[in-house]
């Protein structure tokens, strides 16, 4: 078991996804998961919760993925946003590393690469 | 991959009974394992192995043998070993009918020769349809479409087929002899801008879709409802990330743009494809095309 209260804010415009990142996310220990359909809404989810990490879809209607991700790392440069995208081209990668992204991540997922980024990126051990 | 789609044949041609057929196709899967299984059974790979590289065919564009051979689970000659054993499952089909007594050898021998002539494959594309080999299968479906020489639209294809393959239904096989018929039927699109501009799509009936969507997502139930719709959305753009990484990699880049869905008679269908390919499941026909 986890000791400290986890919070993770999942943003994708698919409810399949949201629900299976958030049920990964539920096995794992982490209590406060907090739901965005687009990077408008991302960006004002972290503004208020200030989540632990985020995880961040890149095509989204509304706002990208990429914009949101350089929005909110320009409010909490300390800010921990995973990239989960299936399109996970060099130019995406490099775009997502230069705004300050923490981890890329491609879909689907698989939970043992989810559970090891939490423990990594949360709990700081290393692989 | 070809014994369904050739049991369908006989089914529609009268030769065999439904019932029959599914007997047979029951036997069949279990004369025909995967390669993991085949590896497995043989003791050159362990269970943890072959689990192993099925989770890494979910990230990677890759086939069970090429990542086995790269992670030194298996070697070449082993690997032919085992695709050998593969091959040829329509002949194992047919002995199981000849055995049944559901066909006699030369009853077989002319269903087999009315399927290549209504199919209207050359001899090279029946060979590649009735081997297992899924690109030269699929080269010789897109043949005489408009993409057909096109190498972006025979890389799409090709994987397509083996994201079907991969992430919904491992028996999935090309029917050139489907026939797509008007309306009825629900269309996903996405479209990819940069270098190219180029739209991909899916159509199907509902119920092929709502199997679709159980086989690719736990959380879709079976019907084709709102997790169902989703579960097909996200197909599509799990495929179609795969195909931008592939072209990424041979320096064209593509954004993908939201996928959604669309009525049958979207301005954006309305051209010919560049490529349409058929491919047979359970509940029936799943109509892929690429315009660009």
């Amino acid at each position: 078991m986890n000791e400290k209260t986890y919070s993770v804010l999942v943003c994708d415009d698919s409810a399949m996804i949201r629900k299976t990142l958030g049920g990964i996310l539920g096995e794992w220990g982490v209590k406060n998961i907090f739901e965005a359909r687009d990077g408008k809404e991302a960006v004002e989810l972290y503004r208020k919760h200030h989540p632990d990490l985020v995880f961040m879809d890149i095509v989204m209607p509304e706002k990208s993925g990429l914009d949101a991700l350089v929005e909110i790392r320009e409010e909490d440069p300390s800010a921990r946003v995973v990239m989960a995208s299936s399109t996970g081209t060099k130019k995406n990668l490099m775009t997502a590393i230069d705004a300050g992204a923490f981890d890329f991540i491609q879909k689907p997922f698989e939970k043992d690469v989810i559970h090891t980024l939490l423990r990594r990126i949360l709990k700081g051990e290393l692989e | 991959m070809f014994s369904r789609h050739f049991g369908q044949f006989l089914l529609q041609e009268g030769i065999v009974t439904p019932q029959t057929l599914s007997r047979a196709l029951a036997r069949l899967s279990d004369a025909r394992p995967l390669v993991g299984i085949l590896a497995l059974a043989r003791g050159y790979m362990t269970p943890d192995q072959v689990r192993e590289v099925n989770r890494i065919q979910k990230r990677e564009d890759k086939r069970f043998g090429q990542i086995s051979i790269e992670k030194g689970y298996l070697t070449a000659e082993k690997l032919e070993e085992l695709l050998s054993a593969q091959k040829n499952e329509h002949v194992l089909l047919g002995q199981i009918l000849v055995e049944d007594r559901i066909l006699s050898h030369e009853g077989l021998l002319r269903a087999l020769e009315l399927y290549r002539e209504k199919s209207g494959l050359s001899p090279e594309g029946y060979e590649a349809m009735t081997g297992g080999d899924t690109d030269r299968a699929v080269a010789s479906v897109l043949a005489g479409q408009p993409g057909g020489k096109n190498s972006l639209v025979r890389n799409w294809a090709e994987l397509f087929v083996r994201n079907v393959i991969r992430f919904i239904d491992p028996a999935a096989a090309l029917d050139p002899l489907a026939e797509k018929g008007n309306g009825g039927l629900v269309t996903f699109l996405q479209p990819m801008k940069g270098d190219r501009e180029i739209t991909v799509f899916i159509s199907a009936e509902e119920p092929v879709l709502a199997d679709l969507a159980r086989r690719f997502s736990d959380l879709a139930s079976g019907a084709f409802d709102e997790m169902a719709r989703e579960a097909v959305g996200e197909f599509l753009n799990v495929s179609n990330g795969l195909f931008t990484v592939n072209c990424s990699d041979k320096g064209i880049e593509l954004d993908l743009l939201p996928q959604e869905e669309v009525p049958g008679n979207d301005p954006r269908l309305r051209r010919k494809p560049d490529g349409l390919l058929p491919l047979l499941l359970p509940e029936g026909i799943l109509w892929a095309g690429i315009l660009c």
